[in-house]
């Protein structure tokens, strides 16, 4: 490897190592939260898990405009699919659990609200207003054409 | 399988999962054996700044200063002012290690030695000094892994298979990834560290009642202050030895022959064992972490402001909550038996039994919050191999290139060092598992010499670094003296003696002094007397030639030399009052700890006061030396451009 490559390589590894170490700090005590918060159930609780989490994303972008680059694709996929099957395992659970407090319902459902907020917000800010519907009318067209 | 053991399991296979992965993906970045040891000296700034923490502190400041605390008091508390001294190593020797290093490609710090010096005395004493006290104290802290998996786990996972499969796990990413891997490693491992003491004192703090039952608990320690219950009783001035130090020093023969009145952390002892931690940033693994570090920048903030500010609240704070506190909630016989507490949230812990003061802790969230439980079990993990990472890595290296390099294969290619590296890492892994496995007691033993035998190295260091007086003859002898010193104040001594036929007339810690204190006491007198002996003009102006680089690129401006006589004086000023003879008016100078709650300026114990007053001037300490004084801070570009391009000699 050559030693330009060689730089490269270890930024991108100093990325991901960076990504990795507060994903793995704030995730598991924000998922730990939110366990708490729904097992008790309190809100209190759950909520620091939103906040953990929310706070965990921040970190992130604020890594990636520090390496200057953006989510990579596995970052993202891998995040589609953790938020995918944690909703999954809340309707499963409303659906099949022989019923659900109002106080997890209620936190499922801000969960919901906070990640959808979480990123409009990232988008706005990245691309801003106008640059956002672009990018989300652009991705559906694409996929009408598929 | 409960849940809390499912959870347990779970969350230990994904931690091993996730060190495997960082010790492949460093070993995949393919560089040569300078990267494998050093990281290629491009170890960033804020991975060192996590990782030298974590390797400091360690264990101890999650498992073992609670459970001290619970034992002995706000006596023991004194310790956390620990969070001051053993960054203040750093701030005296990082720099200009990492300045030397960058001009002369110094990878161990035998090598920085030897080169100074001249001859490889030196250099044969670092290494013996890594291995003595770097395997025995890797071995106590797998111990310790062993038996927290086992205590987590209600006696399910046996100690010595736990502390089997974990050691194995670490092995492996040390192996693949040498020193970047554990770098990487423990930039996570130092934050679970500091969420671990942060998590442990809020469950104490749950558990005491929450926030509004601090007054609660403060009444407890008043009442406590008013009797002379716990194992030490009370002191001549007839304070509860839980909330005073027993002090200045007491001339006791030492432990095993005349134990100490009131208990053993006098003035003396708490000086003595600062001195005996402050080893820790003066071992050679923490040398090598310095010449790692891509940018002299990461040394400032982790100094001051992680280790001094940060590791400060936690110990001071969370950690004395956390023990006091567990006193309160059921822990301590004789509090109970006093009838001075009603609650037992937590199992009386027989003498001997403290350091299991955590896992009781997480025990009781083991029905409630399984999950929690588990994480917190994996954050001292972490805590426990962030340290081992570092010792046993740069023992490896060590033993590499200060004797295969050195005088076995002195043309070996990068395929061979990083195969011996390897061999090595794994050898020395290996050797501290054996010894944890089959000679636990010989273990204890040994162990007990490592921080004082790495102690004896700081006046080689500050002749390296400060003082080019100090010659090697004067640095070898000290060594070997200081090393004698604390091997005969130390129970292993003792035992030596027994076994040539005769018995040594004291204990362990004579005069209430740690064995490093009587190390580094007799190190100086021999180094200081040895060097005035033999100092040669020839040599001295060859030691100089080092000292010259750290006048153009460390030395204090002209106009902020004044600073230098008021630094030094408010440090020594901190460590006569902090750490030193003066702490022990901290005993009542903010209300006597039996003059009851009302007296106590604060509403907390006095004692507790002085220590959280003297811990923020400590970071102010560390701050005027560290930036003012410009020991720890950036060299200029220009000062780079000397260090870089200036040809030796």
């Amino acid at each position: 490897m050559s030693s330009t490559n060689l730089d490269q390589a270890s930024t991108h590894l100093e990325r991901r190592l960076a990504v990795m170490t507060l994903w793995g700090l704030l995730g598991s005590f924000g998922m730990a939260f939110l366990l708490s918060g729904f097992g008790t159930p309190d809100w209190g609780l759950g909520l620091l898990g939103y906040a953990f989490l929310i706070t965990a994303f921040v970190a992130h972008v604020l890594v990636n405009h520090f390496f200057d680059s953006g989510f990579q694709a596995g970052e993202v996929a891998l995040g589609l699919v953790m938020v995918g099957f944690l909703a999954l395992v809340f309707v499963a659970n409303v659906l099949f659990g022989g019923g659900s407090s109002p106080t997890k319902l209620g936190l499922g459902l801000a969960g919901f609200l906070i990640m959808g907020l979480a990123i409009v917000l990232y988008m706005i800010i990245r691309y801003g207003t106008r640059g956002t519907w672009n990018v989300v009318h652009s991705f559906w067209y694409r996929k009408a054409e598929y | 399988m409960n849940q809390a053991l499912t959870w347990l399991l779970a969350l230990t296979a994904l931690y091993c999962a996730y060190c495997v992965l960082w010790g492949v993906s460093s070993a995949r970045l393919g560089k040569g054996p300078a990267d494998f040891l050093l990281v290629g000296g491009q170890l960033p700034a804020w991975v060192f700044g996590i990782f030298a923490t974590g390797a400091s502190f360690g264990a101890w400041a999650l498992v073992g200063f609670p459970s001290l605390v619970m034992r002995d008091g706000l006596q023991f508390g004194q310790l956390a002012l620990l969070a001051v001294t053993v960054p203040l190593t750093g701030v005296l020797f990082f720099k200009r290690q990492w300045l030397l290093s960058k001009r002369h490609g110094y990878v161990t710090s035998g090598e920085m030695l030897s080169d100074y010096f001249g001859g490889d005395a030196l250099r044969i004493l670092v290494v013996g000094i890594a291995l003595f006290s770097a395997i025995p104290y890797v071995g106590l802290q797998l111990s310790l892994s062993g038996s927290l998996m086992q205590w987590l786990s209600n006696g399910v996972l046996p100690a010595p298979f736990a502390m089997w499969v974990l050691t194995l796990v670490v092995m492996l990413y040390l192996c693949l990834g040498g020193l970047r891997g554990a770098a990487y490693v423990g930039s996570l491992q130092g934050l679970l560290l500091c969420a671990a003491m942060l998590g442990l004192g809020m469950l104490a703090l749950g558990h005491l009642g929450g926030v509004q039952a601090f007054g609660t608990f403060m009444e407890f320690l008043s009442k406590l202050g008013g009797t002379a219950v716990g194992d030490w009783g009370n002191s001549a001035q007839n304070y509860n030895s839980y909330l005073s130090l027993p002090g200045v020093v007491q001339f006791t023969a030492g432990i095993g022959k005349e134990n100490p009145v009131a208990g053993i952390w006098t003035s003396a002892m708490v000086l003595s064992t600062c001195f005996a931690f402050m080893g820790i940033q003066a071992s050679p693994a923490f040398s090598m972490l310095a010449f790692s570090c891509r940018d002299a920048k990461a040394f400032g903030p982790q100094l001051v402001w992680i280790s001094g500010a940060g590791m400060g609240i936690l110990l001071l704070f969370f950690g004395v909550v956390s023990g006091l506190g567990a006193d309160f909630l059921g822990a301590s016989a004789a509090i109970n038996v006093a009838g001075l507490t009603s609650l037992t949230t937590l199992p009386v812990l027989a003498p001997g039994q403290e350091g299991q003061l955590y896992a009781n802790y997480l025990l009781t969230l083991a029905d409630t919050s399984p999950w929690f439980m588990a994480l917190l079990g994996v954050c001292a993990l972490a805590s426990i191999h962030v340290m081992v990472a570092l010792f046993v890595t740069t023992t490896g290296t060590v033993i590499v290139r200060d004797v295969f390099m050195r005088y076995m294969t002195p043309l070996a290619d990068a395929k061979q060092q990083k195969f011996y590296a390897r061999c090595c890492i794994a050898a020395v892994t290996g050797c501290a598992l054996l010894l944890a496995t089959f000679a636990p007691n010989a273990q204890i033993q040994l162990g007990a010499l490592a921080l004082g035998l790495s102690v004896q190295l700081i006046p080689a260091l500050a002749g390296v670094c400060w003082l080019p007086w100090i010659t090697r003859d004067g640095a070898s002898v000290g060594l070997v003296a200081g090393a004698f010193a604390v091997l005969i104040t130390e129970p292993l001594g003792g035992t030596i003696c027994r076994l040539l036929g005769f018995e040594l007339p004291w204990g362990r810690w004579p005069w209430t002094i740690h064995s490093a204190g009587w190390g580094i006491m007799v190190n100086i007198v021999f180094c200081v007397v040895v060097s005035w002996i033999s100092n040669y003009k020839v040599e001295l102006a060859q030691r100089q030639k080092y000292h010259r680089i750290f006048t153009e690129t460390a030395a204090m401006p002209k106009n902020q030399r004044f600073l230098r006589p008021v630094a030094w004086s408010f440090t020594l000023i901190w460590f006569f009052f902090a750490v030193g003879p003066g702490a022990v008016l901290g005993n009542d100078l903010f209300g006597a700890p039996n003059a009851g709650l009302a007296e106590w300026i604060g509403g907390i114990p006095s004692l507790w006061l002085w220590q959280l007053v003297w811990w923020a001037l400590g970071v102010m300490v560390l701050w005027l030396l560290a930036y003012p004084m410009r020991m720890a801070s950036r060299p200029s570009f220009e000062q780079m451009e000397v260090i870089v391009h200036e040809s030796p000699g």
